[in-house]
């Protein structure tokens, strides 16, 4: 199914390439810009145009001076050893630096795998830098996946990455205990940098920025002010909606596509087994397997309802088996022939009226696994009213 | 991540130990890892594994992800409880050293010039391992590992 589809997603994109092995650069045409080194079909190397890459890291931080790293990059640059000089004039060691491209890539590789941007590969082109890490795409994902899932579980409202930092003026309690980087957030607050400026400002990971903001906006330390001050929050705010937008549109593509199918090859018997027997439109919904699972998220539209659509859709399953078990002798009787019948269409190939996916739904990365806390969390994942984030901490 | 390997592997040789891994505590980022996988789950993302599996991290769920998941609360509980620095200093924790029932937990911190945000977490067994032994052993590395 998903292989007529071009890909949506960067992550779709680049898993044949690390499937097939090759070594080459992906690189991304739209907005955020960036690109993903690839040797050997292991990763080596992503940068993004909205996170701080290997430079800033160095230079930013203070850990390599700006001029040392720009002269190690005019001496390097054409044979890709800019890291290695580094290395040999004893600025740094060989393990900080490949910690350090570590953190650049699967910094990069947050924003960009989800991103919905188009790429183009680039055989054999190789970082300038050196390649000083190799990183499963597998492994990568996960991390990826893990990243996102903790930024959720610390506050789940995305706005907060973009927004101004404001600290609060006046704090109730006596005193407050703040870690290293916390403290450079406060610090570095001048109420229009937002945290993902305050990354590139501090060369520090973007990542760890969102996610001591978030946590300092759980404490109640600082407060999201305005939205997009800079070019950077702007671009991360814009890319994630892209994103958002193109993977609903993909996805309704899909189950257009998926519905138009089943449709033209037994459309005539649908109408005739729901008119005739009411309860088999749950029968048939416990018949193949995926269809329980879209039947219940489509009821996920009414927040309440949640509870009572997954039991109907247990106790659908369990009929359909009791139905089929008592079908079998059930051809034999005479009588009990239209309930044969029913039974038979049932089994029939897929042929039931298919529901669009909620948008929620969608919009979610596909290796979420789905539990029951991110059922709670998901409704609220755009709402920045501080009052239901405290209910629903108080659920937890 | 190769570059790494060389320092879990003199952590392994030491005697008793059951898992080491390697940990950026501010993202928790598992960099490197080898050994035994945690009692919590036989899942751990680690970004530096060779053979990484897809199945068995899609089986994981999310609570229990990592077998260094149960380090990094520590060390998160750690960094920001008021009881360990002195009041308007900035300092370092140097390690942490947890006696539970399966065994000794140590968790160094590889402090100078990297930014300090790298962890060494070993768990030992009880019987065989020797708690100051590995303590004395994993300072020497994790010095060893910022010169490298």
């Amino acid at each position: 199914m998903g292989a007529s589809n071009p890909p949506s997603t960067l992550r779709q994109a680049l898993e044949p390439w690390c499937a097939v092995g090759v070594t080459g650069a992906l690189r991304v045409e739209d907005p955020p810009g960036g690109a993903i080194y690839i040797v050997d079909g292991r990763l080596s190397y992503a940068e993004c145009g909205l996170v701080s890459g290997v430079d800033k890291l160095l230079t930013a931080s203070g850990r390599v001076p700006a001029e040392v790293w720009r002269a190690a990059v005019a001496a390097g640059r054409s044979t890709g050893r800019v890291g290695e000089s580094l290395i040999a004039d004893g600025h740094i060691s060989h393990n900080e630096l490949a910690l350090s491209v570590l953190s650049a890539l699967m910094d990069a590789a947050y924003f960009l795998f989800d991103a919905a941007v188009g790429a183009r590969f680039e055989p054999d082109a190789v970082n300038p830098l050196g390649s000083f890490c190799d990183v499963e795409f597998a492994a990568a994902c996960a991390e990826v996946d893990r990243r996102r899932r903790l930024l959720t579980d610390v506050w789940p409202d995305p706005a907060v990455d973009t927004a101004a930092v404001v600290p609060s003026r006046r704090l109730r309690g006596h005193q407050v205990s703040l870690t290293a980087a916390q403290w450079e957030i406060v610090a570095n607050a001048d109420r229009r940098r937002s945290p993902a400026d305050l990354a590139r400002l501090l060369g520090r990971e973007t990542f760890v920025m969102l996610l001591e903001a978030r946590r300092l906006v759980r404490a109640g330390l600082i407060e999201p002010g305005r939205p997009g001050g800079s070019a950077v929050a702007e671009s991360v705010a814009a890319v994630r909606a892209r994103t958002a937008a193109a993977l609903v549109r993909a996805s309704e593509q899909r189950v257009e596509a998926r519905a138009a199918v089943p449709m033209a090859r037994g459309s005539a018997s649908v109408p005739v087994v729901t008119a005739q027997v009411p309860e088999t439109g749950g029968r048939e919904t416990g018949g193949r397997e995926t269809g329980g699972h879209r039947e219940s998220s489509g009821d996920r539209e009414s927040g309440n309802r949640r509870e009572a659509g997954a039991d109907r859709v247990g106790i659908a399953r369990q009929t359909t088996r009791d139905s089929d078990r008592r079908d079998a002798p059930g051809r034999d009787d005479a009588g009990r022939d239209a309930a044969g019948r029913d039974g038979e269409r049932a089994r029939e190939p897929t042929v039931g009226p298919i529901l669009p996916l909620p948008r929620r739904r969608l919009a979610e990365p596909h290796r979420w696994p789905v539990i029951a806390a991110d059922q709670v969390r998901a409704p609220v994942e755009e709402c920045s009213d501080s009052t239901l984030m405290r209910i629903l901490r108080a659920l937890r | 991540m190769p570059a790494f390997d060389d320092c879990l592997k003199q952590v392994m040789a030491i005697q008793g130990t059951l898992r080491a891994s390697l940990i950026d505590h501010s993202s928790g980022m598992t960099v490197a890892a080898a050994g035994r996988d945690g009692p919590a789950g036989d899942y751990t993302a680690v970004v530096g594994r060779d053979h990484f599996d897809p199945e068995a991290a899609d089986g994981a769920d999310a609570g229990a992800d990592s077998a260094d998941a149960g380090p990094m609360e520590i060390v998160r509980a750690t960094m920001g409880s008021p009881a360990f620095v002195a009041p308007a200093t900035p300092g370092y924790v140097e390690d942490i050293v947890i006696t539970a029932a399966n065994g000794y937990h140590l968790i160094h911190f590889v402090v100078p010039d990297f930014d300090a945000r790298l962890v060494l977490y070993v768990w030992l067994d009880r019987l065989i391992g020797n708690l100051a032994m590995t303590q004395r052993s994993l300072h020497s590395i994790g010095r060893h590992l910022v010169a490298a």
